[in-house]
């Protein structure tokens, strides 16, 4: 086994955070997800506090920390899950003997707690940890005896998440970003959740070495996932049909190597189209296509600035019941600009747009809410090679069935199938066992095919 | 391959081998510089497996051994190098205590199994060294299209039917998204009648950090 191949791994895939980076607060457990940039200088809001990032910086990806009372005001500490284990295992037992508890006495009017909001912050001010906190609630509270155990641990884990907080550190992918964008703003990825993703990857064969084709819609997550299959390799190239590209801000949330930066272009349809066929075709892009040349910060409420911009936005997500928190940087670090010099989203050069003229792309992937699927891949089948499949997303069928109709009356495509991904989440627990009690409904379908060679399509090899 | 975050130069174990599908996919998700080693405790199927490997040409990539991985755990030689773990076992709890000491800190295995019990008991062994334990079902819904030719009727076809011609056409330019000249064919879609009631669990969970 190759330590060298291994080693270079650790290069383009940090496991450890380091300063400028991107990361993915868990606040939680998943009540509240936060985007987030580490520096020296970023904060987050907490219920009331206010703590700094700092201490996260230079932390293994999957860290914990939690937030204490420090001598300095509230900050993270790093929990180690050593302890974590011991007290799953009294569960456990617990849970054995419990089977004659129930709630028939247990009336809830508020006055089971004896500690006074007073009495927390006199605790608080002595320096007590949120665990220490924690425990004195369940030794004051009249009736935590009487509660079957999954009772006590809820109740225990409720109050945990108020007076201790927990803070996860999670590295950005496909997948963290793409479920955390599908749970809060949604709309700004086209509904596009993350199995429905992941389906438009394998169905369009990305891979390594790959030249994908995309029309990218959905604020760039659809780039980045390919970027990232591709691994530094190949080409994705983010193609637009109007004179303005598409934001694809959301790229910028991977923490892609300059490698992978290089490999993501972004380049007119009408640069790809080859010069003889005349018609200079711009598909009516939709006014309501952003326009954002140049900016420094954004607000969240609008789209994602384009990647030559050096604003850093941190885009907070919460749940229904969290805060909404708006944590705009202000201050670029020189080192920030530094990890710039490769963005991604350059136009792509001159050789390799006739390399693609040439041979065409190996695959296509259209995710754009806004557009007519048939009239896009009239105009885009062309550019790829013979035998190379395409994937569409829609969120709704109707214009999925007419582009599948059309492409078999036109014998442009063949395998040609519309699916719809179905995703049920379980909860496994202990005699608890069952589907959550939420579900995603709908995640959007997918058209998907092969290209085929026809006598009047124009030569392409 | 997303929710597992296979990128390329990921080092990827898996048992079992099976028919080596799911290994072709992990092999194409970690090229051109990752690893794929994968354990089956059939000879046959592992020299089957081999073949096919070759012939497909990713035997660059793909590394099968024969091995009884609930038994034995994964090879020592792996311990901590591993980015992810995948398993498809009858008894997957026996092989995730040696899953754990393969993945890295933060690594990710996933589990795939029928049944619900099977799933329960993996996801109480996964407690202890592993976090964001969650398990899902995932099917996949087809559609058939077919053209419709919804024929807007002309003035003298349907006397009898009084006043409905009209409302005919009105839920035909409803059903079709452009502007429709009479007779003009309509693309339908609807559910295939057959489907996939259920293929088997998937859990996913993270290494936790130490």
């Amino acid at each position: 086994m190759s330590q060298n191949k291994l080693q270079k791994d650790s290069n383009h895939n940090p496991r450890v955070t380091w300063e400028g980076c991107s990361v993915l607060l868990d606040i939680n457990d998943g009540d509240r997800l936060v985007f987030a940039r580490l520096t020296a200088a970023s904060t987050l809001k907490i219920g009331n506090k206010n703590c700094s990032l700092q201490p996260l910086i230079g932390y293994p990806f999957g860290s914990l920390f939690q937030l204490e009372n420090g001598t300095k005001g509230p900050c993270l500490s790093r929990v180690l899950p050593a302890t974590e284990g011991n007290y799953l295992q009294e569960k456990v037992d617990f849970q054995i003997k419990d089977e004659s508890k129930d709630n028939r006495a247990l009336v809830d009017n508020n006055t089971a707690q004896s500690l006074t909001g007073e009495d927390i912050d006199e605790m608080r001010r002595q320096g007590a940890t949120g665990d220490e906190i924690v425990e004195a609630l369940i030794a004051n509270s009249a009736t935590f005896e009487k509660k079957t155990s999954f009772s006590q641990e809820k109740y225990k884990l409720k109050k945990q998440k108020k007076y201790a907080p927990r803070v996860l550190l999670r590295r950005p992918s496909a997948r963290s970003i793409s479920e955390a964008y599908f749970k809060k703003y949604p709309a700004r990825i086209g509904f596009l959740r993350v199995d429905s993703l992941s389906l438009l990857l394998s169905m369009a064969n990305v891979t390594a070495h790959s030249d994908v084709l995309v029309v990218d819609m959905v604020g760039g997550i659809l780039t980045g996932a390919v970027a990232e299959r591709l691994g530094g390799t190949g080409y994705v190239c983010n193609t637009y049909l109007g004179l303005d590209p598409y934001p694809m801000g959301i790229v910028r949330i991977f923490n892609f190597s300059n490698e992978i930066c290089k490999r993501i272009v972004q380049t007119p349809l009408t640069d790809l189209r080859s010069a003889q066929n005349g018609t200079s075709v711009q598909i009516g892009s939709r006014e309501d296509i952003c326009n954002i040349k140049s900016q420094s910060n954004e607000e969240i409420s609008s789209s994602n600035s384009l990647p030559h911009t050096v604003s850093m936005e941190e885009t907070a997500l919460s749940s229904e019941n969290g805060m909404l928190d708006l944590i705009t940087e202000t201050a670029a670090s020189p080192v920030i600009r530094a990890c710039k010099t490769t963005k991604a989203g350059e136009k792509a050069s001159k050789e390799t747009i006739n390399l693609w003229k040439e041979n065409g792309f190996s695959s296509l992937i259209i995710a754009a809410p806004d557009l007519d699927a048939w009239s896009t891949v009239k105009e885009l089948l062309p550019l790829l090679s013979f035998s190379a499949p395409f994937a569409i997303y829609h969120q709704y069928i109707q214009p999925l069935a007419t582009c599948m109709h059309n492409l078999q009356l036109g014998k442009m495509a063949i395998g040609l199938q519309i699916s719809e991904p179905w995703l049920r989440e379980y909860q496994v627990l202990p005699s608890r066992t069952h589907p959550h009690m939420q579900m995603s409904a709908f995640g959007g379908y997918i058209l998907s095919g092969t290209r085929i060679c026809s006598s009047d399509q124009p030569q392409l090899k | 391959m997303k929710a597992v975050k296979v990128v390329p130069g990921c080092l990827v174990l898996e048992s079992g081998t099976g028919s080596g599908s799911l290994t072709t996919s992990l092999a194409r998700a970690v090229a051109p510089t990752g690893q794929v080693y994968t354990f089956d405790f059939h000879e046959q199927r592992a020299a089957s497996a081999r073949e096919d490997f070759e012939r497909t040409g990713l035997s660059s990539l793909v590394t099968v051994g024969v091995r009884d991985v609930q038994g034995e755990g994964f090879p020592e030689e792996f311990c901590g190098l591993v980015d992810s773990v995948f398993l498809d076992l009858p008894q997957p709890w026996l092989a995730i205590p040696s899953a754990g000491k393969m993945l890295k800190q933060d690594g990710i295995l996933c589990s795939f199994s029928p049944c619900i019990e099977q799933v329960q008991h993996s996801s109480e062994t996964l407690r202890s060294n592993f976090t964001d334990i969650r398990t899902f079902e995932v099917l996949l819904r087809t559609y058939e299209v077919r053209e419709g030719k919804m024929d807007s009727s002309q003035g003298d076809e349907g006397d009898s039917l009084g006043s409905l011609p009209c409302k005919r056409r009105q839920r035909l330019s409803e059903g079709s998204n452009q502007h429709e000249t009479s007779s003009s064919p309509t693309a339908m879609a609807k559910p295939s009648g057959e489907a996939r009631g259920h293929t088997g669990y998937l859990t996913f969970a993270r290494l936790k950090c130490f």
